[in-house]
């Protein structure tokens, strides 16, 4: 037992004062405060997100949605199936040190331009798994967002803009692949350059269609 | 149907005004960033410890003259990186792969750039009177990694092995609280994570 403390108290004052401490760094903080503040969008029922893909696309009928994949920071993985992939982002993936966190847990996408041409901006991918002559319907939610988000889908090379709604959702439509094949859907903020601000993202809904 | 096909196509060419814009509109800032679609090319992920080997790593690390009895352990990673009501994973300025359809390894993996001060941080509900071992698996040439543990304000250093497996050691509490274990290198430097167990002790 001595054997153990002496260790432990060894270890535990190793490092000096000054060394970078993520927990109680200010940006750490403020992080904290911020995520405590926001109220994450609700979930679409599949009769609203089949409404929603309906106006996005200006169908003159309702689609019929097969079962969702539903991936979040908390559950970002179905094997084999799907993935949330996050490049420069901060993510929650829980609600266990802010309690009053949401469930499904939030990533913060920083995009950040120091220099036009650059390539620091965050950004997050969604790869799936397509099933040959499948369309799919990917209703995501996230805060906030003045500015657009821009998408590319791969294979393809299909790229476009969309906004994030008043009610914290966007849909992209990814088009049939002809045989099963990975799909990589692209997804960053448009950030003017030399300036740098935040999206925070919370999950989407993949429908086949 | 004529209809659905039409619609789409146009979705996916980028040309509906309502809303999409098409991309020479984009500032040129939105227009050289590079998607990253692939992890980086590594080795073989480090191998998961036998509970024996855990068990070891956990003497070694503490110089203890006995093998402790290790619990049950829960295991987080950047594919299942949340346990409601037992244990969390989070990142700090990460590069996560969350599943195997990118990555190719089982569990995922979070790579940090060596220009940025990346962490990752292991958050879990710790039992009053119990200690806890993580036990850590990343690919990195630092020799060692610093970490802190939030709230107790505690703070170290401690070796990567060889094989890939750091250990850090929380010690017991009178009550029981939410304990959150960061993990950070402290110079400028490329390194890989792929998951932590951790075990009551």
């Amino acid at each position: 037992m001595r054997l153990f403390a002496a260790a432990l108290v060894l270890s535990l004052t190793a490092a000096s004062a000054g060394d970078f401490s993520p927990a109680t760094s200010p940006a750490r903080m403020d992080v904290n405060h911020a995520i405590a503040a926001r109220v994450a969008p609700g979930l679409y029922t599949m009769q609203e997100r089949a409404e929603a893909l309906q106006r996005y696309l200006h169908l003159a009928f309702l689609p019929t949605l097969g079962q969702p994949i539903t991936l979040t920071p908390a559950a970002p993985a179905v094997p084999g199936l799907a993935e949330l992939d996050f490049h420069s982002a901060n993510v929650n993936t829980g609600n266990l040190y802010i309690t009053w966190m949401r469930a499904g847990g939030e990533a913060a996408i920083l995009s950040l331009d120091p220099k036009p041409g650059s390539l620091d901006n965050g950004n997050m991918t969604i790869a799936i798994r397509a099933r040959a002559s499948q369309r799919y319907d990917f209703d995501c939610r996230a805060l906030p967002s003045p500015k657009p988000l821009s998408y590319s889908v791969y294979p393809g090379n299909v790229s476009g803009t969309v906004q994030i709604g008043q009610d914290g959702h966007f849909l992209i439509a990814v088009d049939k692949v002809a045989t099963d094949r990975t799909v990589t859907l692209f997804i960053n903020q448009i950030t003017p350059p030399f300036t740098r601000s935040s999206w925070f993202f919370y999950g989407c809904d993949i429908s086949p269609f | 149907m004529r209809l659905l096909s039409a619609a789409i196509v146009l979705s996916l060419l980028a040309v509906t005004a309502s809303a999409q814009t098409p991309l020479h509109n984009l500032s040129p800032a939105a227009r050289t960033v590079r998607p990253v679609l692939q992890p980086p090319h590594l080795g073989p992920a480090p191998r998961l410890y036998t509970m024996q080997q855990r068990a070891f790593a956990v003497q070694r690390l503490l110089n203890l003259t006995t093998t402790p009895a290790l619990g049950q352990p829960f295991s987080l990673n950047p594919s299942a990186p949340y346990i409601a009501g037992v244990g969390e994973l989070d990142y700090g300025g990460a590069d996560v792969w969350s599943g195997d359809v990118k990555s190719g390894t089982a569990g995922g993996m979070a790579s940090f750039a060596a220009s940025g001060p990346g962490w990752i941080g292991v958050l879990f509900n710790a039992r009053a009177g119990q200690r806890y071992a993580l036990d850590c698996r990343l690919m990195t040439y630092a020799a060692h990694l610093d970490y802190d543990v939030a709230p107790r304000m505690v703070n170290g250093t401690v070796p990567v092995g060889q094989d890939g497996h750091i250990l850090v050691a929380v010690d017991k509490a009178s009550t029981d609280q939410s304990v959150e274990v960061h993990l950070y290198p402290d110079t400028p430097v490329f390194w890989v994570f792929y998951g932590c167990d951790v075990s009551p002790f």
